[in-house]
């Protein structure tokens, strides 16, 4: 059975803003906090995006948006390495476990609420925000997610788009209860 | 004695926070990128302490802990869970395979060394 009436987009985002505010402050020592609304312009260059989904009882789709720089600045702090000596692989390593650990509070949420639920592994991908080949790759993410190559279904509930800071960088946020 | 401590997690960057913060200690860590893997090298290494993620490709951390328990080799080697996913379903499921304790993602390094010296006793880098 689908849960996902049970829960609100607000409790979603609220969720996930404390989530994204711990993981900032405990793993790496970045203070986070949500953007004002003038800043929620969509992301744009270079972007590492994390495709996460929650499967169950609840469905819930997360895409976070990480800038190169956001990216490699918490690849640096984390693994303790300056930014010209990281690879693409450990800078995506960091996104998705940024990722994994922001949704899997959502997740377990969730799970207290006795909706029987199981998260997926996160899926990186790097293109250029905004770009059609991107935006492919996204729903082909989820797709997978949803475990279907199938085309997503046009009654599907809008996007909310959520933004914070990250130490001095914009964190995006698409959600998809 | 050096101490053996396996992480198992998907993760790079959790493998090297686990690795930093047992420098100091006189602790030799070995690790594996999934549950499979983890298994095999537990077996071989046999460790004083496992650290188990739950969310990872191949085997998840709850089959893994399952498969451990289920082999006499390794079954008694102490677990820890350290995983994003703190909720009570899945911790249930840990605790039936009689898991030695859990540390919630995001997590301090000093929350590691606390539970690892409630499990063995951590002597200094000689």
């Amino acid at each position: 059975m689908n849960h996902s009436s049970k829960i609100s987009i607000g409790s979603v985002t609220e969720w996930l803003s404390q989530a994204v505010y711990d993981v900032s402050e405990t793993m790496f020592s970045q203070a986070a906090y949500p953007a004002q609304q003038l800043e929620k312009s969509a992301e744009s260059g270079e972007v590492l995006v994390a495709c996460i989904g929650i499967r169950g009882d609840c469905h819930l789709e997360v895409a976070l948006y990480f800038s190169q720089t956001l990216a490699s600045r918490l690849a640096s702090l984390s693994l303790e390495m300056p930014p010209a000596e990281l690879d693409e692989k450990m800078i995506d390593d960091v996104a998705g476990e940024f990722s994994n650990m922001v949704v899997g509070a959502v997740k377990s949420r969730i799970s207290d609420l006795e909706i029987v639920c199981a998260m997926t592994v996160p899926h990186v991908l790097r293109g250029t925000a905004g770009a059609p080949d991107l935006v492919q790759k996204v729903n082909a993410a989820f797709a997978v997610i949803r475990g279907s190559a199938g085309p997503k279904d046009s009654a599907a509930p809008a996007l909310t788009h959520l933004v914070f800071h990250v130490g001095e960088a914009l964190l995006h946020l698409d959600v998809q209860l | 004695m050096s101490k053996k401590i396996l992480t198992i997690d998907d993760s790079k960057m959790v493998r090297m926070i686990v690795a930093s913060t047992f420098q100091p200690y006189d602790c030799i860590i070995v690790v594996a990128a999934d549950g499979a893997e983890g298994v095999e090298v537990a077996l071989k290494e046999k460790p004083d302490l496992i650290f188990l993620d739950i969310t990872m490709p191949v085997l998840n951390g709850i089959d893994t802990l399952a498969k451990i328990r289920a082999t006499p080799e390794i079954a008694a080697i102490p677990v820890v869970m350290l995983t994003a996913e703190s909720d009570g379903q899945r911790l249930g499921m840990a605790d039936q395979l009689k898991v030695n304790g859990y540390i919630a993602k995001p997590f301090k390094g000093e929350q590691l060394i606390e539970l690892t010296q409630k499990i063995m006793p951590l002597a200094p880098k000689p």
